[in-house]
């Protein structure tokens, strides 16, 4: 499997975590407020459409709303290829991350 | 339709739309305006209108690169296909490329070609204020526009019109001069007489010496940088003497570059025109005198040389006007543009390598025509094979390609192939190119790879060929139903034939007018070569005399050559056929002086015409070789008795204009040829004038001709005390004057084989085709019993038909173009039918060789074999 630029995962994970209710405008706030830093659309459709190029994400077109000028929603879910993207992320990660704490690392003096 | 939200700043939000996606702007948008509208709310519009335009320059060029990237998917995608059809028919693509690429060669070395052609003389930094002076001469209906002119009217011009910024008088040497330094001797080709003002008038830099009065003095000479060193190798040239035809020192004053292959003055070594006057001082004011220099005239401004032009009538009045009153003669000036002078100046007395308008223009339309039936060719064949692409076509417009995509598509594919080609066409190119050079005969190179110019016009060139040749493919092909195609039913279409008909009879059209062309121009050819000249141009020898001497003494010079065995005949003269003639006024018997007529004069010995084996017509030859003595006789051609208008010539007088002596004509000879086949036989006036001659005519017999020629040597530097021996035969010396010609010839046949070629590759594929599309059908003829040669009859029988229509229609169009060619020859063979008859049974021939191959092997296939095919 490819591996995913920090930014695709990330996003990944948020379209996770915002289930049904995932578009642009959410995924951009909840990485906001997470990372707290900021997301530029751009920054955030890119890797989007790139996830969704790669089969790990579908589209959903949703309604209008007056909030967006009556623009369409379009909304993004996982893919049964994105969830095991994510599960293989997450099982190297936990295997890289054992034992980690800032206090069992001690860094050489005289370096 | 906002309800109570602000609206977007139009100017951010329209270059933020800009840079969205196409596909998702309307999503994109509305995410967008949701933000935008949320930011408002919370933190006031200011913030929103801020944040806007932050996204202008931090999302759109995400966007926009990102779009960039998708796209060159696209292109991924195009490639393959591309690639893919291509290697599914390796051997359609590789005619395809085989013929483009061979087009594209010919192109570009034609293009070059004419490119050097066009550029000669424009390396002069004043290239295009530079006039060259030249005459026109009528006297009594005997029309000339010659190259050169009187001595004064060069200085006269700079010294008394402030037009005229400064003038150059240059007088090439006739024949070889002797130059010599030390031991170091060579006989020099290109010599001329110049004035100082070349320096100011042309850009010919010096390299050292004198760089302000090199030619100012007489007896000073100016060399070439190669010319210098090989007379003096690396020791400076500067100061050094010269010494000429063993009679004068010329002081060498500076050396200059190399003349440029592409000028039409070309010399090696300059001497200063005051030399001249040194003997003949009365020639410096002399308006009618000796027409023998070629006047350039630099003008401060080029467009006032019409101003100039009508300066000349009132000088030619003020100082010829009398003399040309009482001969009724007329003289006119007229300007000529340096940089015209190449390809469109052809007048009397040209001098260096002329290029021809004509031949440049004939070559432009074999470029144009060669790389259109290449192109035709690739237009062909992805018609042809529409048929396997029409699913392609079909499917990617299922899902979702539109008409500009798939246009968008083939244009790209034909591009591909051009471009692929030009890399080949580059190598041809490369390879090609001393062989070219030698059929042009041109020093000049190609060059193609050391020009930068090129490289974006080589782009461009392919880019024109790709859509020259894809536009019909993308436009014919996308135009397909997909349903139809993917149900099947698309046949190869009727339209999509008939164009491939057309193009395949223009090719045909281009081919055979070409193979016509060829044949006329081979035909000439061989006419000039074996046109009876009125004389025995074979196995005559002609020796060049350097020192008067030989001539004082040529009845012996002539008695001792003729006891070599092996020497036939000897005579001495001052012009042999293909040199021409000097040419005067003369004025026979009975004339008024206003009546006087133009003849070309030459002056020769008692055995001239017996070495040359010309013949009388008329009278006697000249009895006796002594001066003393003989009554001051002369011989006239027929063309001259006849301009003359005397019945019986013999026994009448004739004197030149400009002489006092009068001449009792004793002989009439018949017309022989003086010049090339080009010119009509002119009248002639032969005299006697043993000052006047400067060459040996020797007949050989055919035998030993090494050992003949081995003590002709010995018994020359007798007498010839400079030491030179110089000689060539007269056949050469003939035949040299039609090399223009054959290398036309040369050429055009070159680039008919070419064409040809290139159209039977495309037939070829046409050809393969039409026998795959037919494979089933040939199969179920011959299980029911068709012979073999019917059915080849039956698949070549679409091209004969073809070959044939572009027959008729090529005829009128050679022979209309060829009639014009051979218009410039005074005398010609005629048109004929053998041509055209010739030219349309090769085409046929080409083409039933490259059809008839394939349907043959198609004929004879088994049919079993033939059925089980899909």
């Amino acid at each position: 499997m490819k591996y995913l630029t920090r930014q695709e995962e990330l996003i990944l994970l948020t379209v996770f975590q915002l289930k049904n209710n995932a578009y642009l405008v959410t995924i951009r706030n909840h990485l906001k407020q997470n990372t707290k830093k900021s997301w530029s659309v751009g920054a955030v459709y890119v890797p989007l459409d790139r996830l969704k190029q790669r089969g790990y994400l579908k589209t959903r077109i949703g309604e209008p709303a007056a909030k967006r000028g009556r623009n369409a929603v379009k909304y993004y879910h996982l893919t049964q290829d994105g969830i095991k993207a994510l599960a293989e992320i997450k099982k190297v990660n936990d295997l890289l991350w054992a034992g980690f704490s800032t206090e069992s690392i001690s860094t050489p003096k005289n370096v | 339709m906002s309800e109570n939200h602000p609206k977007l700043p139009r100017f951010a939000a329209f270059l933020l739309k800009k840079s969205l996606p196409k596909e998702e702007i309307l999503y994109l948008y509305g995410d967008i305006k949701e933000i935008y509208f949320d930011l408002a709310a919370s933190k006031g519009r200011l913030a929103a209108r801020l944040w806007l335009w932050s996204q202008v320059f931090l999302s759109s060029p995400r966007f926009i690169r990102y779009s960039l990237s998708r796209r060159t998917n696209m292109i991924k995608n195009y490639l393959q296909a591309a690639l893919r059809s291509m290697k599914k028919q390796k051997g359609i693509t590789f005619i395809n490329l085989a013929g483009l690429a061979l087009g594209m060669a010919c192109c570009l070395l034609i293009l070059s070609y004419i490119r050097s052609e066009k550029s000669f003389d424009t390396f002069h930094k004043n290239a295009d204020r530079i006039f060259r002076v030249s005459t026109v001469l009528e006297v009594r209906g005997d029309f000339a526009r010659i190259a050169v002119s009187n001595h004064p009217i060069g200085p006269t011009l700079m010294r008394d019109y402030p037009e005229v910024e400064s003038a150059v008088r240059i007088r090439p040497l006739e024949g070889r001069t002797l130059v010599a330094f030390d031991e170091k001797q060579f006989l020099e080709n290109e010599v001329m007489l110049a004035d100082n003002t070349l320096f100011d008038v042309f850009t010919f830099p010096i390299l050292s010496g004198d760089r302000h009065t090199p030619l100012a003095k007489p007896h000073t000479a100016v060399l070439t940088r190669s010319t210098a060193e090989k007379y003096f190798g690396n020791e400076d040239p500067i100061g050094r003497t010269l010494h000429v035809n063993d009679e004068s020192d010329f002081m060498v004053t500076a050396v200059i570059e190399d003349i440029p292959a592409l000028s039409h003055i070309q010399f090696d070594i300059a001497f200063s025109f005051e030399t001249f006057y040194l003997d003949r001082p009365e020639q410096r004011d002399r308006w009618l005198g000796d027409i023998n220099n070629y006047t350039y005239i630099l003008l401060r401004n080029a467009s006032e040389a019409g101003k100039v032009e009508a300066l000349f009538p009132g000088l030619i009045e003020k100082h010829m006007g009398r003399v040309l009153k009482a001969v009724n003669a007329e003289c006119e000036f007229f300007l000529q543009p340096l940089t015209r002078i190449h390809l469109h100046s052809n007048i009397q007395g040209e001098i260096g390598r002329r290029g021809n308008i004509a031949v440049i223009s004939i070559f432009a339309a074999v470029a144009a025509f060669i790389l259109l039936i290449a192109c035709f060719n690739f237009m062909n064949l992805a018609t042809a094979r529409s048929t396997q692409r029409a699913r392609e076509v079909g499917l990617r417009k299922v899902l979702g390609s539109d008409r500009r995509q798939l246009i968008a598509q083939f244009l790209f594919e034909s591009t591909i192939m051009s471009f692929t080609a030009l890399l080949a066409a580059l190598l041809f190119v490369k390879a090609a190119e001393p062989l070219f050079r030698s059929l042009t005969g041109t020093a000049i190179s190609v060059g193609l790879f050391d020009l930068i110019w090129l490289v974006p016009a080589l782009i461009g060139f392919a880019f024109l060929v790709g859509i020259l040749a894809g536009a019909y493919p993308a436009f014919y092909l996308s135009k397909f139903r997909p349903v139809y195609t993917l149900k099947g039913y698309l046949k190869s279409g009727k339209g999509g034939s008939r164009f491939r008909s057309l193009l395949v009879v223009t090719q045909f059209i281009v081919s055979i007018i070409l193979i016509i062309g060829t044949i006329v121009v081979q035909r000439q050819l061989q006419y000039m070569k074996n046109k009876h000249l009125g004389f025995n141009k074979e196995q005559v020898l002609v020796l060049q005399v350097r020192n008067d001497s030989v001539i004082e003494f040529f009845p012996s010079v002539k008695a001792d050559l003729r006891q070599i065995p092996g020497v036939l005949q000897v005579s001495a003269c001052s012009h042999i056929p293909s040199h021409g003639a000097r040419h005067n006024a003369f004025l026979p018997e009975g004339f008024h002086l206003k009546e006087s007529l133009m003849l070309g004069a030459i002056s020769v010995d008692k055995d001239f015409f017996d070495t040359l084996g010309i013949e009388l017509a008329a009278g006697n030859s000249f009895d006796r070789d002594l001066a003393q003595g003989l009554p001051r006789a002369a011989l006239i051609n027929e063309k001259a008795a006849q301009r003359i208008g005397w019945e019986n010539p013999v026994g009448k007088n004739i004197r030149e204009l400009s002489g006092a002596v009068k001449k009792t004509i004793i002989g009439v000879v018949k017309d022989f040829h003086t010049t090339s086949l080009h010119q009509v036989i002119e009248p002639l006036f032969i005299e006697f004038e043993p000052s006047l001659f400067h060459l040996f005519v020797v007949r050989l017999h055919s035998e030993n001709i090494p050992q003949t020629m081995a003590s002709i040597e010995k018994t020359w530097k007798k007498w010839e005390t400079s030491g030179a021996f110089e000689y060539y035969f007269l056949d050469q010396a003939f035949d040299n004057q039609y090399r223009s010609e054959e290398r036309l010839g040369t050429l055009f046949s070159s680039f008919t084989l070419l064409a040809v070629f290139i159209a039977c590759l495309g037939l070829f594929g046409l050809a393969a085709h039409a026998v795959e599309q037919r494979t089933k059908e040939i199969g179920i003829r011959k299980s029911l019993g068709a012979t073999m040669g019917k059915v080849s009859v039956l698949l070549t029988k679409d091209f004969i038909r073809w070959v044939l229509i572009a027959t008729v229609i090529a005829w009128p169009i050679a022979y209309f173009a060829m009639n014009k060619w051979l218009q410039s020859f005074a005398y010609r063979v005629d048109l004929g039918v053998f041509p055209f008859m010739l030219g349309a049974a090769a085409a046929l021939a080409a083409a039933l060789l490259t059809v008839g191959f394939k349907s043959l092997k198609a004929a004879r296939t088994n049919p079993a074999d033939a059925l089980r095919y899909e």
